[in-house]
């Protein structure tokens, strides 16, 4: 009945999952950023600008007159000293990847998303510049316009810094900055609107009106692409506490850039995302590179040669044992007839010869002979009960003639084989009785059973009732144990301390505290004597210092057989427990919740390396980019982007023509804004607490990543003399005269103060 | 440097080292980098305010400047654009700290969110300080300083 039951759980056999692999080194190709052939046209126009996005993802660099930009690179930096060859190097981009040494020394010039640190940030514009090729102008420097991206309402600090880097390292004949997202809204051709740019460290939104930001109604959400990288990396670090490989932020970017979406309506997803038919579609296994350790396959001659080797043993041993407790038992057995005689004395003796007596035993009263007795009586009886020995094949000789026969009347032969018979003799009565009494505890067993049987049949609730009690304490005193065991593994808990209080009372000469029980009598040796092991309850100190172990495990396994027992007892008699009810069957995997987020919609096979490398990520590919909708997700106390959204669009915009044309165009770019579904859950969301029919659009840059640079360079590329670019520009000269605060006002930048 | 020391040196490093390596012209050789140009976020915006409550209250003791050359303030700042504490009632829901799941319950003893009793049993077993790790997530952890 069983197999089949259980053939009939078994899942269906399901194809393997599709594994996503994840890289283990950062991608490297050599000469990836190489210098592109610099266009000798160009050379020294200096109408000509050099447009930098300086964006703390990823650094853009080319000429205006470019359709992309040439250089894209990581802004990383990374100086290295080499000890043995007593040379230090400098690299930066792409290469900082090229050797384990400068990948591990990579550093960022950039603080959230301002520059903090411009030692690393003039490394990375000398880079640039030689990868331009740029070979110095008529009056050196770099003999070109500088067109320069920065953060929203970039700190003064930064600002001056930055500026005077550029005309006092570089000599530039003139300068200018701009806001990326801006760029990218002009370069998609927008007029008025409400640009979400949403990018690695943090997300902006900005209201356009007649193609100039509105900078002072802008807002900024510390969330980015770098935040929910690392916000990946610490989910599945905890999800997988015992992962094998460490889990690089790297990876994590690229896992969730590869595996998370936005959801339409993530109340709902989520709800449902661990039912098992939703989660076989969607559960990504990433599977980790390993190295598999081949364990060495016995053969099965092998293995049988093993056990019967091990068998020979044990049964030796157990033979020597068997013998050893027989022995012991028929010495045990002289020893009690001795002292019944003794007892029996008591009546026939005078009272002065029976005390002699019983001193010259080493017993005070009579009370103790008695005691002494009965705790004989007692071990042999629980002696006899165990297995004496193999059962001998011939019984040999049931008469011991020679015994009735005195010593004198025998010779030297006689007394030995007297001798011999005796010892045979004694060793054939303490076999009988002790079958007798295995006889008498199988009887008691039958008759049990036969109770229990006729009990069931008299009154099955009952019946019922009791056994689901019994299983009910079974359950419990297995849970008990899962709980100390739980509880033993934290240094702080009670359980563990009071395992160490045993302990140190055990180890110390002087036991601390000596609670005197009643009902035991004092110890009786004068000295240091305690009666530790008196009562057989003693010995369970031992128990409760030691943790795990084999003895822990047999006692474990004990529990589960009896569970076992009682369980098929039900499914036979109770006709309201049935399969599902069963420990087994709540502890299957396909029940478990987390063994469905942590495993998937397969069984988990410990020993499997492969499965051991793999993370399975499912709840994270909508949670992780959420973020940016429910930042207190995240621990982020800010408002999402559509509260700032239908704030700015609702309150802050106060002339309605304004908001009306804004509403009309909302402008996503930024690369945490490239995942899957984000325009529709952004307009979704926003028609939601938009007025109704307000014309709400809702669009994406083309490319969300690279259109702020081709914004910035079509926006500096117009030749003609009143150009914006042309306005907005300080040049050299303006510096050195006004100083390191100026600048001046353009659409897509702005003044900054103070 | 000698021949057999040079041919220990770092191939790759040296063929992609191009800032020692190569000329650089474009740079002034006049330039002198400050001694210090490394500013955390927190010490710039740290200096901003303190210098801006500076000019403020100094105002009276310095020549004032004229009307016209005052600098138009714009107000927005790095600090004061970021977004304010969401005020909206459905933002205050609740998931389970380990599966991301709705939760209706939290442990009183780790003050963790958790969506059912297998994921409470779960946060009983959970080793010493992932509790405290979980609610660094969440931002709710309590440092003691």
């Amino acid at each position: 009945m069983p197999t089949t039951a259980s053939s009939s759980r078994l899942p269906s056999p399901k194809p393997p999952p599709k594994l996503y692999t994840v890289r283990d080194t950062p991608s490297y190709t050599p000469g990836a950023s190489s210098t592109a052939a610099f266009d000798q046209n160009h050379k020294h126009n200096g109408e000509i600008a050099i447009v930098i996005d300086n964006g703390s993802w990823q650094t853009r660099a080319g000429f205006s007159h470019d359709p992309s930009p040439r250089i894209l690179c990581p802004p990383l930096v990374s100086r290295y000293r080499d000890r043995k060859a007593l040379k230090t190097y400098t690299v930066c981009g792409y290469d900082v990847f090229a050797d384990p040494n400068s990948r591990a020394q990579a550093k960022t010039p950039f603080d959230a998303n301002v520059v903090s640190n411009f030692d690393q940030m003039e490394t990375l514009l000398d880079y640039c510049f030689i990868k331009l090729g740029i070979e110095g102008g008529a009056s050196g420097g770099i003999g070109h316009p500088l067109v320069m991206t920065e953060a929203v309402c970039n700190p003064g600090y930064n600002r001056r810094m930055m500026t005077e880097l550029v005309f006092e390292c570089y000599n530039a004949p003139s300068l200018v900055y701009g806001i990326d997202s801006l760029f990218s809204y002009s370069y998609n051709g927008g007029q008025n609107g409400l640009v979400v740019s949403s990018s690695n460290t943090a997300t902006h939104l900005i209201p356009v009106l007649n193609g100039k930001g509105i900078v002072s109604m802008a807002t900024r959400l510390n969330w980015g692409g770098s935040q929910s990288a690392d916000y990946m990396q610490k989910l599945l670090q905890l999800k997988y506490p015992t992962f094998p490989a460490k889990l690089q932020t790297w990876q994590a970017e690229s896992l969730m850039m590869e595996h998370c979406y936005i959801s339409g309506g993530y109340k709902e997803e989520v709800r449902t995302y661990l039912d098992p038919e939703v989660l076989e579609e969607k559960d990504r296994v990433i599977q980790f590179p390993f190295v598999e350790t081949i364990k060495i396959e016995k053969s099965q001659e092998e293995l049988d040669r093993i056990a019967e080797r091990r068998k020979e043993s044990g049964r030796k041993l157990q033979e020597q044992a068997a013998k050893a407790r027989l022995e012991k038992l028929i010495k045990k057995e002289q020893e009690l007839e001795y002292y019944k005689t003794i007892q029996a004395r008591a009546n026939t003796d005078t009272k002065r010869d029976f005390k002699r007596l019983l001193e010259s035993n080493d017993f005070p009263s009579e009370a103790h002979l008695a005691k002494k007795i009965k705790e004989l009586d007692l071990t042999i009886r629980r002696a006899r009960k165990q297995d004496i020995g193999p059962e001998e094949e011939e019984e040999g000789p049931k008469e011991f003639p020679l015994l009735e026969v005195p010593d004198e009347d025998l010779d030297e032969e006689g007394r030995k084989q007297k001798r011999h018979q005796k010892l045979m003799k004694s060793n054939h009565d303490a076999r009988q009785r002790a079958k007798a009494e295995k006889e008498a505890e199988k009887a008691r067993i039958a008759e049990e059973a036969q109770k229990d049987v006729e009990s069931r049949e008299r009154d099955l609730e009952a019946w019922v009732g009791q056994r689901r009690a019994a299983r009910e304490a079974l359950l419990a005193k297995v849970k008990d144990r899962q709980r100390l065991k739980a509880e033993l593994s934290d240094r702080k808990s009670l359980a563990s301390q009071m395992r160490m209080k045993s302990i140190a009372n055990l180890a110390s000469d002087t036991p601390a505290s000596k609670k005197r029980r009643r009902g035991v009598p004092p110890p009786t040796g004068e000295g240091g004597d305690d009666d530790f092991g008196r009562n057989d309850d003693d010995w369970a100190v031992y128990r409760n210092i030691g943790t795990g172990g084999d003895e822990e495990d047999e006692e474990e396994e004990e529990l589960n057989t009896a569970l076992k027992s009682i369980e098929a007892q039900l499914l036979q008699f109770d006709p309201e427990f049935d399969e599902n009810d069963t420990q087994d069957a709540q502890s299957d995997w396909s029940k478990s919740m987390l063994h469905a987020f942590l495993r998937g919609t397969r069984p988990f096979d410990v020993d499997n390396q492969a499965e051991a490398n793999q993370f399975h990520l499912n709840i994270e590919r909508i949670r992780v980019p959420e973020v940016v909708f429910q930042p207190a997700m995240a621990g982020v106390d800010q408002a999402g982007i559509i509260e700032i959204a239908s704030d700015i669009l609702l309150h802050r915009i106060s002339n309605p023509e304004d908001r009306d044309k804004a509403l009309k165009d909302i402008f996503l770019t930024g690369g945490n804004c490239m995942f899957q579904g984000f325009q529709e859950r952004l307009e979704k969301e926003l028609m939601a607490v938009l007025p109704y029919d307000c014309g709400l659009g809702v669009r994406k840059a083309k490319d969300p990543i690279g259109d702020a640079w081709r914004g910035a360079a079509q926006w500096c590329s117009k030749t003609e003399k009143d150009a914006e670019w042309k306005k907005a520009i300080v040049t050299r000269e303006e510096y050195l005269e006004k100083g390191v605060e100026y600048l001046k006002v353009s659409s897509l930048s702005f003044l900054h103060v103070l | 440097m000698a021949p057999q020391q040079a041919s220990q040196t770092n191939t790759v490093l040296d063929a992609l080292d191009v800032i020692t390596s190569h000329p650089r012209p474009f740079k002034s050789p006049s330039w002198k980098p400050a001694a210090r140009r490394t500013k955390t976020l927190k010490q710039i915006l740290t200096d901003a305010t303190r210098s801006q409550t500076a000019t403020q209250n100094n105002s009276g003791t310095s020549t004032p400047l004229p009307p016209a050359a005052m600098p138009q303030p714009i107000g927005a700042t790095y600090s004061n654009i970021e977004s304010a504490p969401s005020l909206h009632p459905a933002h205050t829901k609740k998931w389970c700290d380990i599966t991301g799941l709705p939760a209706n319950y939290t442990d009183p003893k780790t003050k963790l969110r958790y969506t059912n009793k297998e994921v409470y049993s779960a946060i009983r077993q959970l080793p010493p300080g992932a509790a405290d790790r979980y609610l660094e997530l969440r931002g709710a952890n309590v440092v003691l300083k």
